[in-house]
């Protein structure tokens, strides 16, 4: 009889099928419970509900936006070690060129991604040969110029851009020809294209290519003695990240129907280069914080208030030191903090425990 | 013409590596896939099994003589209620421990006693009801229909046991025969594409047979490499052969590192040759090869301090090591196609095997951060193992470590060339470490060559020592 | 041709002010990459601080514009101190960068609610244009622009007299070259990294503040595309020397200026378009030298 029931116990211990904890565990558990929530917040804003106001809906938007960019952008600065400037100025060609399609041209959205992805390939392989010769900072410094000369010439006047005047009344985009889209309802395309696209970064971060580029950041001449081709996954690096900004660019000229030149300066790509960083990993979840605080909580509260109304840029002052904050005190970034502070509540509950029970025998 | 220059000779030394590795692939692969069969129909068995015994345990029970039954309820009974009776009896403990610092031993007796009673009394209550529940002078008799029900639930579950099981080992050898004859069927194309592809490589040869030293597996000729006039490695000559463990030593800046840097080509030497047989029994020259190919002609090296990744784990490091054998394309990388996962699988076994090998399994899951120093060189060392290396190059293996880990190492470097055939070569401050574990000796200085030999001769030889400890 | 040969000269003349400017700066950023090993992207908005500064004195305190240099350059020093004693310190080699961006961020949000949204003006120094004839032709060029010029020269060759044979000097070139070694020699380094971004966010200042009465307004982008222009310099003329990026300075207002005169709309595309070339082709820059890396 006894034997029975230890065996029963051993095996429990041992197979017993657990649903729920293989649930959470799983490396998409998170995203789609963040998804989830974002739809409904979509869902509650569409039937006119008082508890989600416009800007809100707005903010998660462009925040989403950005996130896709900001992916990529992780995924350069975590994986391959390097930082580009030109985040901004990619966004704003994609914007450009998804655009003049959409403007010209009745083709299915895919075709519009699929174009511009080729474009991002094209784009991010002459970065990424640049990247070879110059390195480290210096790159950064070739990525300003670069970016500094891609917003000049948005701003010159010409149709492609519209000039200083930029494009407005952009049609919004018919997906696959069925049906007509609208301001609400692109809200779930953009949802779907950017859960799409923290899939494929999570694959990429836990395949071949992400460990090689991990270990070129690391040590070039560790990674070249495994057979990594330096090269190969530079380009790699930079293509992957302007693609992610060329489908944001798309994503973006898809919601708001304008693109004016000014929005792609190398400021945004400043804060989007901080949104990463404030997240402090190439995981999507990282991006997904950092982005929240700096474009969510801006877009969607602080420029409600009226002293932000006058002074736009004062939001940011807290952005700064935030990031001076994490950098100096926690490199692991905002996962890394709310990690430790998970870590920390179980940590008092612990002591509690012992505090009334003493301790375990 | 030579290699480096002649596109179709490189494509077809591609195309050989890449079904090389295939064919690797696809012999490793069933052992694998096996192995995963197993431990998913384990799984799945066992807890078909854990639902049976949850079935039976009550009826188990029911099935008893009726004066067990109810000693064996009232002891579950029982210990149910001690276990909810546990932590209260703690918390009395732990609060009689404050009272005694604050209102005196006294006091705080009196508390606990009175705690301890309202917990005893309930206690009690419960004994005696379940005495009452579960009375034990009853007539010990089994009821017949109880233990009907019980022998059969158990013959159901056993027969469902087994014929799931039958079914599985079903499945798993119907899939394993299936991958076996459709892998069997690729072996053969791949094993004639690959000879194809390997006579044509023999057939170029830059040395011949005989010239190249039928034993040996590395052969540097004249090796010379200047820097901007200074001369770190002059005309050096050495050979080594299959399956020894041949060791470099010389004063600080006599070159050693120079010497592997122009073998796996980090440097393009000024002048010279290095010719090495390769994996597949071909005579190749290294000056040929870029310096991500070296690794795919199985030479692997490590370098004087640690490089591991700290952001990967030890299993995942060691898949660093492999990477260059992943014949996944981006696109499968990028979605992670099946394809992939297969071989991660086998590389990742591969991984395990040799970690286990190497007594360093219990780290697998870990960052490097943080473990000690002798762990990480022995992680090192197993990447370099990954990629089924001939020839191990190892740059200065016992720098930063005591004397207890350099015997270990000497233990492992021995155990990697007998269990893995490999050869070793490698560079050594550690004299004790050099003259233990080398079979042939060369010592350079000034990247000249001052004698060769075995480590007895070595030790004795006057130019060595004149060079160790200077001139009179 | 003489023509041509006559406007080229006259748009050199006329941005003649922004090689001082473009000068100090590429000096100040140098200096901190060189010792502290942070390429300084807030090297403009900080500087933008002390031309706030000055131009505030001068219009609410009606003070002397040469008072307001000389507290606005102080300012930028204390500020830069700063920078190094209470941020940059406490950060790793390769964070740095990113807290410098961060920086940007900072400064950008604090001096509108400081200094106020609406632009200031600034005096010039001098007042009168200086015309001569060269060739034969006609030439104008204001004595504010001339004064720039030789002022920034004066004081960069004062910081290269010092870095050379000063014992500070020293200290700066020891860090430089390498930072432990330094120390272990008995040199402060916290104190010489302290300094030296003191001094480069110093001329930053005064950079900013000479544009400023150039140019006559002070704003929060006044100095957006110097900062652009001096990092450019600063890798073209090559960053493992103190003279190159300074050359590199010299270079990019002139050949902005050829590249005006060839299409005015496209000067700035055509201009880093140009330098990224140069920078493909020489990596270390025009007078730097490559380093080859152990294996």
């Amino acid at each position: 009889m006894r034997q029975l029931k230890n065996e029963y116990t051993e095996l429990k211990k041992q197979y017993a099928p657990t649903p729920i904890k293989n649930m959470t565990h799983h490396p998409l558990f998170g995203y789609v419970i963040i998804s989830l929530i974002l739809i409904v917040i979509q869902l509650l804003f569409i039937s006119g509900s008082d508890l989600i106001p416009l800007n809100v809906t707005q903010a998660i938007m462009q925040t989403m936006i950005y996130i896709v960019a900001g992916m990529g952008v992780g995924l350069l600065l975590f994986m391959a070690g390097l930082m580009s400037f030109a985040t901004g100025a990619f966004i704003g060609l994609g914007t450009y060129l998804a655009a003049l399609i959409m403007k010209n041209f009745m083709v299915p959205y895919v075709v519009i991604l699929a174009f511009v992805i080729v474009v991002g390939i094209v784009a991010g392989i002459l970065v990424g040969f640049v990247s070879l010769r110059v390195k480290g900072i210096h790159l950064l410094i070739i990525t300003l110029a670069l970016a500094t000369v891609m917003s000049t010439m948005y701003a010159l006047p010409n149709s492609f851009t519209g000039g200083p005047n930029g494009i407005s009344k952009v049609p919004f985009p018919e997906l696959a020809m069925l049906f007509k889209t609208n301001r609400d309802t692109m809200y779930f395309v953009v949802l779907a294209i950017m859960f799409v696209l923290v899939v494929i970064t999570l694959n990429i971060i836990n395949s071949p290519m992400g460990r090689a580029m991990l270990a070129m950041s690391n040590s070039e001449s560790l990674a070249q003695a495994m057979g990594v081709n330096l090269l190969k996954y530079r380009v790699l690096a930079f293509v992957i990240s302007t693609v992610y900004s060329l489908l944001a660019g798309v994503l973006y000229v898809s919601y708001m129907q304008s693109s004016i030149y000014a929005t792609w300066s190398s400021s945004l790509a400043m804060n989007i280069l901080i949104a990463a960083c404030l997240g402090g990993t190439a995981n999507p979840a990282g991006v997904m914080a950092g982005s929240f605080v700096v474009f969510t909580i801006d877009y969607a509260f602080l420029k409600n208030l009226a002293f932000f109304q006058k002074y736009p840029q004062a939001s940011l002052f807290f952005n700064g030191i935030l990031i001076i904050i994490i950098i100096a005190k926690y490199p692991g970034g905002l996962i890394r903090l709310l990690g430790s502070i998970k870590y920390g509540v179980k940590a008092l509950f612990a002591k509690r425990r012992v505090y009334k029970y003493g301790p375990e025998n | 013409m030579a290699l480096r220059t002649n596109h179709a000779m490189q494509s077809t030394l591609k195309k050989r590596d890449k079904t090389y590795s295939e064919l690797v692939f696809n012999r490793e692969f069933p052992a694998v896939q096996d192995a995963l069969l197993t431990r998913k129909n384990t799984k799945r068995l066992k807890q078909l099994e854990l639902k049976g015994k949850k079935r039976l345990l009550p009826l188990e029970i029911e099935a008893l003589p009726a004066a067990e039954r109810n000693a064996v309820k009232t002891e579950r009974e029982l210990a149910a209620f001690d276990d909810s009776q546990n932590l209260p009896r703690r918390a009395v403990e732990q609060d009689y421990l404050r009272k005694v610092k604050k209102s005196g031993e006294e006091a705080a007796e009196q508390f606990r006693a009175g705690k301890l009673k309202k917990l005893d009394d309930a206690r009690a209550a419960k004994v005696a009801e379940l005495e009452k529940k579960y009375p034990a002078n009853v007539e010990n008799k089994v009821d017949p229909a109880a233990a009907a029900q019980y022998e059969k639930a158990l013959a159901e579950e056993e027969a469902k046991l087994s014929a799931l099981s039958a079914k599985l080992e079903g499945q798993r050898k119907e899939k394993l025969k299936k991958t076996e004859e459709k892998l069997n069927a690729k072996n053969v194309k791949l094993q004639a594409r690959f000879d194809a592809a390997n006579n044509a490589l023999h057939a170029r040869s830059p040395i011949s047979e005989e010239d190249f030293g039928r034993d040996n597996i590395l052969s540097v000729r004249n090796l010379k490499m200047y820097f901007s006039g200074i001369k770190a490695v002059d005309d050096l000559s050495f050979d080594i052969k299959q399956g020894e463990i041949f060791g470099l030593i010389g004063p600080n800046g006599a070159g050693k590192t120079t010497v592997f840097n122009c073998i796996t080509q980090f440097y393009h030497p000024t002048g010279g040759d290095v010719y090495y047989r390769d994996s597949h029994g071909n005579i190749v020259a290294l000056n040929d090869y870029k310096t991500t190919d070296v690794i795919k002609s199985g030479i692997v090296r490590t370098f004087q301090n640690i490089e591991l990744v700290y952001w990967l784990s030890i299993l995942d490091n060691l898949l660093l090591g492999v990477h260059a054998f992943y014949r996944s394309t981006l696109a499968d990388q990028f979605l992670h196609t099946p394809k992939l996962k297969r071989e991660d699988e086998v590389f990742r076994q591969r991984a395990i095997s040799i970690l286990e090998r190497l007594g360093i399994a219990a780290y697998k899951d870990m960052p490097p951060m943080g473990l000690p120093y002798g762990v990480l060189k022995k992680v090192e060392l197993a990447r370099t193992l990954m990629s089924n290396p001939r020839l191990i190059i190892l740059d200065e293996p016992a720098a930063g470590l005591n004397d207890a880990e350099t015997e270990d190492l000497t233990e492992i470097i021995r155990v990697i060339r007998d269990d893995f055939n490999c050869t070793i070569f490698l560079v050594e401050h550690d004299m004790n470490l050099v003259m233990n574990v080398c079979d042939t000796v060369c010592a350079i200085s000034f990247g000249k060559m001052l004698a060769i030999g075995t480590p007895e001769e070595i030790q004795s030889d006057p130019l060595v020592q004149e060079a160790y400890l200077g001139t009179e | 041709m003489a023509t041509v040969f006559h406007d080229t000269f006259q748009l050199i003349l006329n941005n003649l002010y922004l090689i001082g400017v473009l000068a100090l700066s590429t000096m100040g950023i140098a200096l901190t990459f060189k010792t502290a090993n942070a390429t300084n992207f807030a090297q403009a908005t900080t500087s933008t601080v002390g031309a706030y500064m000055a131009g505030w004195l001068v219009r609410d305190l009606s003070a002397n514009p040469w008072v307001g240099l000389v507290v606005g350059v102080l300012l930028c020093f204390t500020i830069g101190i700063l920078i190094d004693a209470v941020v940059v310190r406490h950060v790793g080699v390769s964070g740095r960068a990113m807290v410098t961006i961060a920086l940007i961020v900072i400064f950008t949000a604090a001096i509108p609610l400081v200094f106020g949204t609406i632009p200031y003006n600034y005096p010039r120094f001098f007042k009168n244009q200086i015309e001569f004839r060269l060739f034969g032709m006609d030439f104008n060029v204001t004595q504010n622009a001339v004064f720039i010029v030789l002022l920034s020269a004066a004081v960069i060759a004062i910081i290269f007299l010092a870095l050379h044979l000063t014992k500070w000097g020293l200290g700066v070139r020891g860090t430089a070259s390498n930072m432990y070694v330094a120390s272990m020699m008995g040199v402060n380094t916290n104190l010489m990294t302290a300094l030296s971004w003191g001094i480069s966010s110093g001329c930053g200042a005064l950079a900013a503040i000479l544009q400023a009465s150039q140019t006559q307004t002070i704003s929060i982008t006044m100095l957006g595309t110097v900062q652009a222009n001096s990092l450019l310099a600063f890798v073209m003329g090559g960053f493992t020397t103190f003279h190159g990026p300074v050359v590199g300075a010299v270079i990019i207002p002139v050949l902005h200026s050829l590249m005006a005169k060839i299409s005015g709309l496209w000067a700035s595309a055509l201009l880093y378009i140009i330098v990224m070339l140069v920078i493909l082709i020489k990596p270390a820059g025009l007078f730097g030298k490559a380093v080859q890396k152990k294996v």
